[in-house]
């Protein structure tokens, strides 16, 4: 790369992606000698139909200026100190962007996201927020919003933060817990941690930090919790009894939290599933993951015949306040509603306790932690009736809740509201003396008070089967 | 401030009541009988044990 080349006089150029070359011409400036990810960024955006992108020099990235101050500004090699951005659009720009006399706009031109562009030959992808295609999108189900400046226009995008292994500071597990700990930050309101924060935080009394060879499962799952976010492992050899990759795994993605997989010495992220050919013999999930060595929501479509089979082990950082799994709470979830639906039986009847152990399986509990506002919030969006929002909207509930519902299967498969009963659970609740905070069964909502270990309930009117917590759709 | 006592609160709020009436002591339902209680402790403890595995297995497991 010649330095001469990554300095401009000007903020922005414009480039029609339709002109045939157009997008040629940006892998050869920016591809490098690693130019599989960009690539696969550029295909992402145009299959995802943009139609133009700007250009925006001398863009100062906290994440790569972080990797600068820390890493490239101590090789022999100098390396640039500011990076390019790359934002697509689904328009063309108007003409009158080249006009000096009026702010440049951008609004309404289908902003579809950016890609950072570092100035480093052999790991030019950096931080990127692309939304995904219209066919993914209802089954990402790991979405932050980020908000952009471009030339004084704010703009917004709604996807999965990404971003590619540099190899000597970072490599698959830095990057991955990079996308973590980003996706936590826009989602949730985590900390805004950077590349060297990460390095900081992994234990190097294995190898040394940078240049990094890689690190172990144990080293990621050490640095995610001093980063803040405590991570779960579970092991697919085989998977913790009752359990399967598909339980595991779409629990927490159900629940918008993404899942590392470690499988073939590599880790990725995935950000979402999609249920294929659901009520069929040959149904199966399709996973749809963050890979920072090849790009950006790529499908699983059999994990079994995946590149990095065996997939070996799930890491799961998790909020701190998420201390019980997810395992457990759907354990504890589903003991105490067939108990209810038991307790009740005489004044509720026995058909959905008889449908539960009904073979073939009519039913199943899906669980998803989810934070408590956000699940009141949500009440009225989910139709949920006034008699039971109103109870559970002046319930007072820990910060994290898990919400395990019991779904008719079929409803679900057709796409239609689904939960018949559900409890839920204090996601920082004692394992050895795990309560309900409130359980719902049809005709009756009860609430444990945990101040008082006092009971109370409200009888409601019949209540049609209801919409899910969850993200996934179907 | 200096509380006067002239001017009791509960003469100015309005309850908003939580929506649910209490049980009886003698009419608990929704706890778990001894034997779920039991069943449930079995499962968790089965659980637990399957993620200690998984992170000691996991320890030395390299990627890159």
């Amino acid at each position: 790369m010649n330095l001469q080349d990554w300095s401009y006089d000007h903020p922005a150029d414009a480039v029609d992606l339709t002109r045939p070359g157009a997008l040629n011409s940006l892998l050869d400036k920016y591809g490098g000698s690693q130019p599989d990810v960009l690539t696969n960024v550029l295909a992402h955006a145009f299959a995802s139909g943009a139609q133009s992108a700007v250009l925006e020099y001398r863009y100062i990235d906290a994440d790569y200026r972080d990797e600068h101050s820390r890493f490239y500004s101590t090789t022999f090699r100098r390396y640039p100190s500011i990076a390019h951005r790359l934002h697509f659009f689904t328009e063309q720009m108007p003409s009158a962007l080249t006009s000096q006399d009026e702010p440049a706009r951008f609004n309404n031109l289908g902003y579809l996201g950016y890609t950072v562009l570092r100035p480093l030959p052999g790991a030019p992808v950096g931080r990127t927020m692309l939304a995904p295609q219209a066919g993914t999108l209802p089954h990402v189900t790991c979405l932050a919003r980020d908000e952009v400046n471009l030339l004084g226009e704010s703009l917004e995008v709604a996807g999965t933060p990404f971003i590619s292994q540099d190899a000597q500071m970072s490599v698959c597990a830095h990057a991955t817990l990079w996308m973590i700990a980003h996706y936590h930050h826009l989602a949730f309101g985590g900390p805004r941690l950077l590349p060297g924060d990460i390095t900081e935080a992994v234990p190097d009394d294995i190898g040394r930090g940078m240049p990094s060879i890689g690190l172990t499962l144990y080293q990621i799952s050490v640095a995610a919790s001093r980063l803040g976010y405590p991570a779960l492992v579970y092991g697919l050899d085989p998977p913790p009894p009752e359990e399967s990759l598909f339980r595991l795994a779409c629990r927490y993605l159900n629940s918008g939290i993404p899942v590392i997989v470690g499988g073939d010495e590599h880790v990725f992220v995935l950000v979402g599933y999609e249920r294929l050919n659901a009520g069929q013999p040959d149904e199966r999930i399709r996973f749809i993951r963050h890979d920072d060595e090849v790009g950006i929501y790529i499908h699983v479509d059999n994990y079994l015949l995946d590149d990095y089979a065996p997939w070996d082990y799930l890491v799961i950082p998790l909020p701190q306040k998420v201390y019980m799994p997810g395992e457990d709470a759907e354990a504890v979830g589903a003991a105490h509603l067939r108990q209810a639906l038991d307790d009740e039986a005489a004044r509720i009847g026995t058909e959905l306790r008889d449908r539960l152990d009904a073979k073939p399986r009519e039913l199943s509990f899906r669980s998803t932690v989810v934070r408590s506002n956000e699940f009141k919030t949500g009440l009225e969006a989910r139709q949920v009736p006034a008699a039971l929002a109103a109870v559970y909207r002046r319930m007072q509930m820990s910060r994290w809740i898990w919400v395990v519902e019991l779904v008719d299967r079929d409803l679900r498969r057709l796409g239609k509201p689904c939960v018949l009963a559900e409890a839920i659970i204090d996601a920082t609740d004692h394992l050895k003396d795990a309560h309900v905070l409130s359980w719902r069964v049809p005709g009756l909502v009860g609430q444990w008070n945990p101040d008082t270990d006092t009971l109370s309930h409200r009888t409601l009117d019949p209540t049609p089967p209801l919409r899910s917590v969850g993200r996934a759709t179907g | 401030m200096e509380h006067s006592g002239k001017y009791p609160l509960d003469e100015y709020v309005t309850s908003i009541a939580s929506g649910v009436t209490p049980q009886p002591e003698s009419e608990r339902s929704g706890e778990l009988s001894d034997e779920r209680a039991a069943e449930l402790g079995e499962r968790l403890r089965e659980l637990q044990s399957a993620r200690q595995i998984a992170e000691s297995e996991s320890r030395d497991y390299p990627v890159s």
